[in-house]
């Protein structure tokens, strides 16, 4: 799980310098390179796809602010944390009363289902469906966890942010961090259950 | 030893902040456990399906090049210095602020390395390799420990002995290292 991230921190690491050295399109390839996990987990946390579009490039503006001092081996998880800072006051500011920290809710209110939220797929190759089949599902299973489980999932997973520091931002023990992700983990078990067994038995 | 605990472990040792004693423990309880083997199994399947997804399906795709349109080239520290420079010659008093905090700071930074004694200096690398020792006679134990409740796996009161054994030397270990799992 590490490694595979480690491998994509040092190749980020090596765009970013070229772009300190002058060269912009390194940085594309760096934005593009991050594109799927950064906007995914932005996705998932925010109302919507306009509203997560905000939220990637106002990151990346405020990353680039201090691209100086940005290691290129960390930036992923560090771009996650800039992310959600901006998430945390984009909800702050549009329900004063309601935080990310809060007690696990079984329902968001006004928050309509991600596949509700996003625009209905293009056709698909047959060849495809039984992946965007799982796609699918593994995209429910995940909306449906109250936001702090999911965060702290996508977090790890995606972001491979450490527990520490997610619970640093979601200002908890790391012990709570832990037991979020456990039930983030029991309750995807659950929904992919078939799949969960194919894992397992490989 | 607990799976709950366990499990912790497992999601500590894939984020990599998992202490030495705890990948020790860890070893050993997945060698004796096969649900917790699966949960591993279950959890690496899982991820790796999760970074399959297409989130980025509905990414407007002109976005990543509008982020890099968008970014400045960098400009090089020696002309940014030299952009600031003006500001400083415009207040004296600024200036001459700046330049005694300068002093003072190089003062101590440049001193304190010789009002520091000696053997306080090499306190720190010792106390380190005590430390490690103290861990490493500790796993050796543990490992003699472990080997025996092996064998003495059918005999439940020596086992049970064993075992409380080697979980009172675990949790020195761990409060050793600071940790709790
Ligand atoms: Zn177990």
């Amino acid at each position: 799980m590490a490694a595979e991230h480690g491998i994509l921190d040092a190749q980020a690491a090596a765009w970013l310098d070229e772009y300190r050295q002058g060269r912009v399109e390194a940085l594309g390839r760096v934005v593009e390179q991050y594109r799927r996990p950064l906007f995914g987990f932005i996705l998932n946390m925010t109302e919507g796809r306009e509203d997560a579009e905000e939220v990637f490039q106002e990151t990346w503006r405020r990353a680039l602010r201090h691209a100086d001092r940005l290691d290129g081996r960390r930036l992923l998880s560090w771009l996650f944390r800039v992310a959600h800072n901006l998430i945390v006051d984009r909800v702050r500011a549009k329900k004063p009363v309601e935080s990310l920290n809060s007690e696990p809710r079984a329902e968001e209110p006004g928050r309509a289902p991600l596949a509700d939220r996003l625009p209905a797929p293009g056709p698909t190759p047959a060849g495809e469906s039984a992946g965007r089949d799982l796609d699918r599902r593994i995209r429910q299973a995940i909306d449906r966890l109250p936001p702090e489980q999911r965060e702290v999932f996508l977090m790890r997973i995606e972001g491979d942010v450490p527990f520490r520091e997610i619970a640093r931002l979601q200002e908890v023990s790391i012990n709570t961090a832990l037991a979020r992700m456990q039930y983030a983990l029991k309750k995807l078990r659950e929904d992919l259950k078939d799949e969960y067994a194919a894992w397992v038995e490989e | 030893m607990n799976c709950e605990t366990t499990r912790n472990r497992i999601l500590l040792d894939q984020s990599r902040e998992l202490s030495r004693v705890g990948r020790w423990l860890l070893a050993g309880h997945l060698a004796r456990c096969p649900e917790c083997r699966a949960y591993r199994a279950g959890l690496t399947g899982l991820a790796g399906a999760v970074r399959q997804v297409r989130w980025d399906e509905s990414f407007d795709a002109g976005l990543a090049g509008r982020v890099a349109a968008g970014a400045a080239v960098p400009a090089p520290r020696a002309k940014r210095g030299r952009e600031r420079a003006p500001v400083f010659l415009a207040r004296p008093a600024l200036a001459y602020g700046a330049l005694s905090v300068l002093l003072a700071l190089a003062f101590v930074l440049i001193l304190r390395p010789f009002q520091r004694p000696p053997p306080l200096a090499r306190t720190a690398p010792d106390s380190a390799l005590a430390w490690d020792a103290d861990v490493d006679d500790r796993l050796a134990t543990l490992d003699v420990l472990v080997n025996q409740d092996d064998a003495d796996w059918t005999e439940t009161s020596g086992a049970a002995a064993d075992s409380g054994d080697v979980d009172s030397i675990a949790r020195q270990l761990l409060e050793l290292e600071g940790e709790q799992i």
